[in-house]
């Protein structure tokens, strides 16, 4: 992934992106979120794609993890699950590549990356940590919600940040959770820390009733005169939606990670 | 100009993106051509590791393993769809007919909806009607989260829109007697053959 990143440098950094949504909402939050957790106000959000009747998505008010888990958290989970350990994994839940950064079933192997987000995680692996959590994965449109959202400890567009850290390799040692970018609804990490797995990945098809399998990359990729993007210069979105795209529920990667989700009543 | 010729690089990049990415995994993918598992246990591939109940079109109660032994042919669709569903069954309705005799007790076609809320049995059990589906075909309704981990597993990309009906894409699934995925084709209209050519083994 690091190389990969470095490929792009040059033809993303000329590149610049104006900003794909736009986040509204209040911020009140009078209800306590849970530990670890913030309240995030509904709003409108016009979708990256699936724009072209400038179609906007409600986001209704729900809680979101500040930060990503961590492996010291998923060790958690994996203890309580041996199920979801390296070698009893089913592979049907996961590639072989699950976990392979760790040095046993119960064991990370290295404590510098005990608060480093967990990686190397399948959708699979993510949703049953989220549901042992009581918790649940965020969906598509909440995460991108939350990630259109500027940042309070950075002056520059979201989209820049972004492109800026898709230019950089992944470090070997992944920084720990919260040491990146915050933005002004208290939540870390959401571009320059992990790519991060959401609930309905595969939820990006363009047309009701689309004709075949292809019909996001036809709309994606070559349609450009009739494109549906709500803005077509926003190149880290459509990074993050092909990447989505290109991905299985059993991948794991070794810089895509996740964080949870709750409902809020 | 200018623009247009950015978003063409960006296109051309981003699908470079996602073959690298492929490509990454090509040696963990290949569970189509993966050797059918005649074993009677769940083998680690199965789908009947899925423990999620279900509801038919009769309005039982069952988990996918009641399969077992059965070679099911699966999609997912919703009742309500106007254009691709219609076809989908029809594409079944072609493999049925292609079914060796000698297997026509054990193929089953399984129809999974995407709409947890109004797909109910007896909604179901009126497509079947309407469809002339007859007892080989099997309509599961699910929860919301069922359905989309099945999704997954099945390579169906889809997503509720807001007046309630489906964008999806279309994929046909063959399961082996054990539940793994013996074969899988994509699209509406594709030649069956993928599928059809697989029965004896299994």
């Amino acid at each position: 992934m690091g190389i990969l990143k470095n490929r792009f440098l040059i033809a993303f950094v000329l590149l610049f992106a104006l900003p794909v949504a736009t986040v509204t909402g209040n911020n009140s939050t009078k209800n306590p979120a849970p530990a670890g957790m913030v309240k995030i106000p509904g709003g409108q959000y016009s979708m990256f794609f699936e724009n072209k009747a400038g179609k906007t998505m409600k986001v209704k008010p729900f809680y979101l993890d500040t930060r990503a888990v961590t492996n010291a958290e998923y060790l958690e989970f994996v203890k309580a699950n041996p199920k979801w350990s390296k070698s009893k994994i089913s592979k049907l839940f996961a590639d072989a590549g699950y976990l392979k950064h760790w040095k046993g079933d119960y064991n990370i192997g290295d404590a510098k990356i005990n608060h480093s987000p967990v990686t190397n995680v399948s959708w699979y692996a993510a949703n049953a940590y989220s549901k042992w959590k009581n918790k649940r994965l965020p969906t598509l449109s909440e995460w991108e919600f939350v990630g259109n959202t500027p940042l309070v400890n950075d002056k520059r567009p979201v989209e820049k940040v972004i492109l800026d850290w898709y230019s950089k390799p992944t470090p070997a040692t992944l920084p720990v959770v919260g040491s990146t970018f915050k933005n002004k609804l208290n939540v870390f990490d959401m571009h320059g820390l992990i790519w991060e797995w959401v609930y309905d990945f595969n939820s990006v098809v363009m047309n009701s009733d689309s004709r075949s399998n292809s019909a996001i990359q036809r709309d994606l990729f070559c349609a450009s005169g009739s494109f549906g993007a709500a803005n077509k210069e926003d190149y880290a979105a459509f990074m993050r939606f092909a990447f989505r795209g290109s991905l299985k529920a059993k991948y794991t990667v070794s810089n895509l990670g996740f964080r949870c989700a709750l409902d809020f009543n | 100009m200018k623009r247009s010729f950015n978003i063409y690089l960006i296109a051309v990049l981003t699908i470079f993106l996602a073959f690298l990415l492929s490509g990454c995994n090509s040696g963990n993918r290949d569970e189509k051509s993966s050797t059918p598992k005649q074993k009677v246990q769940i083998a680690d591939e199965s789908l009947y590791q899925l423990e999620g109940e279900w509801h038919n079109q009769h309005g039982d109660t069952l988990q996918l393993n009641k399969l077992k032994g059965k070679i099911p042919v699966m999609t997912m669709m919703f009742t309500r769809c106007d254009f691709s569903c219609p076809r989908v069954v029809a594409d079944l309705k072609k493999i049925e007919k292609q079914v060796p005799e000698d297997k026509k007790d054990q193929v089953v076609f399984v129809l999974v909806s995407f709409d947890s809320e109004r797909d109910t049995p007896d909604k179901l059990k009126e497509f079947a009607k309407k469809m002339k589906l007859n007892d080989k075909w099997l309509l599961l309704h699910g929860d919301e989260e069922q359905v989309r981990e099945l999704s997954m597993l099945l390579d169906v990309k889809y997503k509720k829109q807001p007046d309630g009906s489906f964008s999806h894409s279309n994929g046909i699934t063959l399961l082996d007697t054990g539940g793994s995925i013996a074969a899988h084709v994509e699209g509406l209209g594709v030649d069956p053959k993928p599928i059809v050519s697989r029965f004896n083994d299994l």
